[in-house]
């Protein structure tokens, strides 16, 4: 049986394989995770080719399965980024408009936000200020993700609304 | 046509109130769109879909933007939506209100590190504030004269500037305005003010204490002036520090100036130009417009003329002060009295009364 034999040479040498790609991953708990995914992929796998060197096929596969995760991880960092980027303005410039009208604006929506049912108030609260997930809130609060989601949304287009109440009451005098 | 433009313009309003309830669907959309990308869970191909969604309309950019504008201009509303009964601890205590006049009137704060970081100053406000303490210790003729407004021990006002700006004189204080059509400049002949200034680029808004002078570069910033100088204390944006910049002493070569972010303070003293930068909890030096006094690990003797400065009258301490360990209080500003007398207390010393201008702690 082939993957036995595999699984063997794994297992004799699990520790250097684990050394080689903490090295390469710069992380021992990282090297663990993709040690425990490629005897995973051992166990699963049905046939290999004829395997002459089986030291030296199952550390070109260990670093495989780095390369591919670390490609995977850097790729969902790039997005991570860009999503940020899209999320969050990069620079703060006071406009002179912005500037009038903050002060008034802000008591405005404060007192919108104050009309909010409180557990509204908490979970965007837990997500806009306190950067937890929508599923962290879900499982903070013990609430469903769906409830979680709502509660976002109800925050945003009241805040939205209030927003543009204010602005638009006196628009009509200004420009 | 500029009432046609007008009246399209109404039109686009009415619009727009209309369309707050209920969602359109593109609002809808941005919205489900903003909350993905926020949430840190999204793959390639949603972010490409996303792109494709927002670039087919302007709309859609449009409703996208505004949610985005939106979500990053609500910071300063954090403590509004803290507020909440069964929020942590430390988000509660953050969102709370400092009191304004606590029933108990002196907590001796050993624990001032366990504090939960205080709220940038005037939340919401992006304004120019600014903060001097000078300490002349008698009214003179050349102040009385001076001064366009003041205020006697004890008292707080706010004044409206002509500019737009306001000035919140704190006890037993006076100012000079000299506004002119290109510049603003506002000497604090006594005592403490905080200016929430105006911005205007074209007229810089100075404060003038002691032969230094502070400038806003359109920031939130005090200066506290110390006996024979000033410290000026930066709480939000830059303040460029200059000193000196006449006076008797005068010195050419003495003139700096230094730059200051938030959260820093630099001091200067009469004649001489600004000492070190250091580091500092730039809300804590307006706690008495919130109705505070705030003291922190000052020398007795140093706290007791902190308190003076709330009194009518004098206070005399008639004991060795330098026995006495550094004192650190919160007292509301409206119980000084007891505030003093709890002060005294803790220290084994008695005050006695004589007169409305004379308190003395022995």
């Amino acid at each position: 049986m082939r993957e036995s034999v595999l699984l063997e040479a794994y297992k004799e040498h699990e520790w250097e394989l684990l050394r080689f790609l903490a090295k390469r991953l710069g992380s021992a708990s990282l090297a663990a995770d993709i040690a425990q995914d490629l005897y995973v992929k051992l166990l699963s796998a049905q046939e290999h080719p004829p395997i002459r060197e089986r030291r030296a096929y199952l550390f070109s596969m260990a670093a495989n399965l780095a390369t591919d995760h670390l490609r995977v991880e850097n790729r969902r960092r790039e997005i991570l980024a860009e999503a940020d980027g899209l999320v969050w303005r990069q620079t703060d410039e006071l406009t002179p408009e912005r500037h009038a009208m903050a002060r008034a604006e802000f008591l405005y929506l404060q007192s919108e936000v104050a009309k909010l049912p409180p557990r509204c108030r908490q979970v965007f609260y837990l997500n806009r200020f306190k950067g937890q997930t929508q599923a962290e809130i879900a499982e903070t609060l013990g609430i469903g993700m769906t409830t979680v989601y709502k509660d976002l949304k109800q925050a945003i287009s009241a805040m939205i609304a209030a927003r543009r109440r204010f602005r638009g009451s006196d628009a009509g005098d200004k420009v | 046509m500029p009432q046609v433009v007008r009246h399209y313009r109404k039109q686009t309003t009415k619009e727009m109130m209309s369309q707050n309830h209920p969602l359109s669907s593109t609002e809808n959309t941005a919205q489900d769109w903003f909350l993905r990308l926020a949430s840190g869970e999204i793959s390639d191909a949603d972010l490409r879909a996303f792109k494709a969604w927002r670039d087919s309309d302007p709309s859609h950019r449009a409703a996208f933007e505004e949610i985005r504008d939106l979500w990053n201009d609500l910071e300063d509303l954090k403590p509004a939506f803290a507020v909440s009964s069964d929020m942590e601890s430390e988000d509660t205590a953050e969102a709370a209100p400092e009191p304004q006049a606590p029933s108990a009137i002196i907590q001796l704060d050993h624990r001032r590190d366990s504090r939960p970081g205080r709220r940038r100053f005037a939340v919401g406000s992006l304004v120019a504030a600014c903060l001097l303490f000078v300490s002349i210790f008698s009214w003179d003729l050349q102040t009385a004269i001076l001064a366009d407004f003041r205020t006697h021990a004890g008292e707080q006002a706010s004044i409206t500037l002509p500019d737009g700006s306001t000035a919140h004189l704190n006890t037993d204080s006076a100012i000079a305005l000299n506004f002119t059509e290109d510049s603003r400049e506002v000497a604090l002949l006594r005592g403490e003010a905080l200016f929430e200034v105006e911005k205007d680029a074209h007229r810089p808004f100075s404060v003038t204490a002691v032969e230094g002078a502070s400038t806003a570069v359109g920031t939130t910033y005090s200066v506290r002036d110390v006996g024979e100088g000033a410290v000026v204390t930066v709480l939000e944006g830059r303040v460029r520090v200059v000193s000196p910049v006449g006076g008797a002493t005068f010195d050419q070569a003495k003139v700096k100036h230094v730059e200051l972010a938030a959260n820093q303070q630099v001091g200067y003293r009469r004649g001489t130009s600004p000492g070190p930068i250091s580091s500092v909890q730039a809300a804590d030096a307006t706690a008495w417009r919130r109705g505070l006094l705030l003291i922190d690990a000052l020398p007795f003797a140093d706290a007791i003329s902190e308190i003076g400065r709330y009194h009518a009258g004098r206070i005399l301490v008639l004991a060795d002060s330098k026995q006495i360990e550094p004192v650190t209080a919160r007292i509301a500003l409206t119980e000084t009295d007891d505030g003093l007398r709890a002060l005294a207390a803790l220290h084994g010393l008695n005050v006695t009364q004589i007169t409305d201008y004379l308190t003395i702690l022995h």
